[in-house]
């Protein structure tokens, strides 16, 4: 045994040596130490009480923003001549849904949709209040509002609202002019305008739909071939989203009219 | 009549709480017993006695005229512009009081603006002139106003077609195929009857136009002392130069 320590010692101990430390031994005294006791504690509960103020615990987030309250989803599209919008028909209150047909999607006139997303009491009330002025423009004007003039309308009467904003998300879609030029318009809550040409997608599910109309979107489509790209990629996205689905709804309108189908998805 | 208006006046005097300046809260424009509103048809009156101006609607445009009289030559007719635009697509002009047509012009392109930030879109002829009738009935029914002294023709170019308006003091208004106001306005609207054809065009139309306010006119006319606005079917209104108006001028050898 003294032989193997003797080994090693020769081996290692002559390279290793311990560090010549001269340390100085502290001898605090008790209030010192108390103090600083007291001071670390403060640190941390400081610490944990502002942790459990930013970012509270709880089992799964309820709604990150009021946008996802009601939960809903629209995308159109635009073809040849011809343009397609559709939405999903649930009206839900957080995670419950309440009702399988709530339409989100409007007639203006016959060139004109206008859907919305986003809280369904501000869906309802703006409805309201675009029948309202379009009821009023064709009695003063004694013509159809065209689908750009509409859209610059709904810009206007969301940013009247601008310190105080409807949350919604509007979708205009509609054939322009005497050749039918297919035209489409989103815009933010309080009327920023895009003017897309290809395809415009809003609502809780949006991301999931940007993904497959871009992955299935075609130029110059046909009506038929429009509805078979827009009820796909609608129904792919709703598949992704909680607060989307239950029940949808597609509108294909081109000059000789409206035509509206019903789609069965996934009812959860 | 006159001692009501007194009592009126005296009472509101006596009422302290009134501010100063807004003790006139009945209107001025009251019915007469045989159910005219005498204002009216004295701003009437005040409108034919103002300088002509006349306009006609070709099939493929609207042209408007007016004399210029100026009352001295030392008067700079460069900064009088009677023929006014509302927007790019829209004229008017005017007889009777000058003063009251500026204040109708800016409160008529206020609108205009208010409907072009709301629809992106011009402001058809037949709704500017449905707005500017509105503002001058607003002032036969309000308290301490008079009627406007003005009655304007509206000349513009929109999805319906070319459209000539006359907007008058009572706030009435109506579309004209061709019309004349102010000074000699019966004479020239008789010219204009004979002449008028509804397939005109616009050259035809400008030409018959000056030749019609040839026929009142007092002394010699030049391209100073008439203006010429025309919009065709490129929808932008336009005042013509005076060397275009000598062009006409000549070219009908007065």
């Amino acid at each position: 045994m003294s032989k193997k320590l003797n080994f090693l010692e020769s081996s290692f101990c002559k390279v290793l040596r311990p560090p010549q430390l001269n340390l100085r031994i502290i001898k605090p005294s008790s209030m010192a130490v108390f103090a600083f006791v007291l001071f670390a504690l403060f640190i941390v509960f400081a610490g944990v009480i502002y942790d459990l103020i930013v970012e509270p615990p709880s089992i799964g987030v309820e709604y990150v923003s009021i946008f996802q309250y009601n939960g809903s989803t629209i995308v159109a599209m635009a073809g040849k001549n011809c343009v397609a919008i559709a939405g999903d028909t649930r009206f839900g209150v957080r995670n419950q849904t309440v009702a399988l047909d709530s339409n989100r999607i409007f007639k203006i006139n016959n060139r004109t949709l206008f859907g919305m997303t986003g809280l369904n009491t501000d869906i309802l009330t703006l409805r309201e209040s675009f029948k309202f002025q379009m009821n009023l423009y064709n009695l003063e004007e004694e013509r159809e509002i065209s689908p750009k003039t509409f859209a610059h309308n709904v810009a206007q009467t969301l940013y009247s609202k601008r310190f105080g904003p409807y949350f919604i998300t509007p979708i205009i879609a509609g054939l322009e002019g005497e050749d039918y030029t297919p035209f489409l318009c989103a815009t933010d809550l309080i009327g920023a305008m895009e003017f897309p040409k290809s395809f415009v997608v809003a609502g809780t599910g949006e991301e999931s739909l940007m993904g497959v109309c871009e992955t299935f979107y075609k130029e110059n489509m046909e009506p038929d071939e429009l509805f078979e790209v827009i009820s796909q990629c609608l129904l792919a996205a709703v598949d992704r989203d909680a607060l989307s689905g239950w029940g949808s709804v597609v509108h294909v309108l081109t000059k000789d009219g409206i035509t509206t189908k019903r789609l069965r998805t996934r009812k959860d | 009549m006159l001692n009501e208006f007194s009592n009126n006046t005296i009472s509101l005097f006596l009422q302290k709480k009134k501010k100063k300046g807004s003790f006139f809260n009945f209107s001025l424009t009251t019915f007469s017993p045989n159910g005219k509103l005498l204002q009216i048809e004295h701003a009437l009156k005040a409108v034919e006695s103002g300088a002509t101006s006349l306009g006609i609607k070709a099939s493929n445009g609207v042209v408007i005229v007016t004399e210029k009289k100026l009352p001295t030559t030392l008067i700079d007719e460069n900064s009088v512009k009677k023929i006014q635009k509302l927007n790019d697509g829209i004229g008017v002009i005017y007889s009777g009081l000058g003063p009251d047509y500026r204040v109708l012009i800016s409160k008529a392109r206020k609108k205009s603006q208010q409907y072009f930030k709301q629809y992106n879109e011009i402001i058809p002829v037949n709704i500017i002139s449905r707005k500017v009738a509105g503002i001058m009935q607003e002032f036969t029914q309000s308290g301490g106003v008079r009627p406007f002294g003005v009655s304007l023709l509206v000349a513009g170019y929109d999805h319906n077609g070319p459209q000539l308006f006359q907007v008058d003091p009572s706030g009435s208004f109506w579309a004209w195929k061709a019309t004349a106001i102010g000074k000699n306005s019966s004479n020239s609207k008789k010219f204009l009857e004979k002449r008028y054809k509804p397939d005109m065009e616009i050259e035809d139309a400008i030409n018959t136009a000056i030749l019609t306010l040839k026929e009142g006119f007092e002394g010699e006319m030049d391209e100073f002392n008439i203006e010429v606005g025309v919009i065709t079917n490129d929808k932008k209104f336009r005042i013509l130069e005076p060397e275009e108006v000598k062009d006409y001028i000549s070219e009908l050898n007065l």
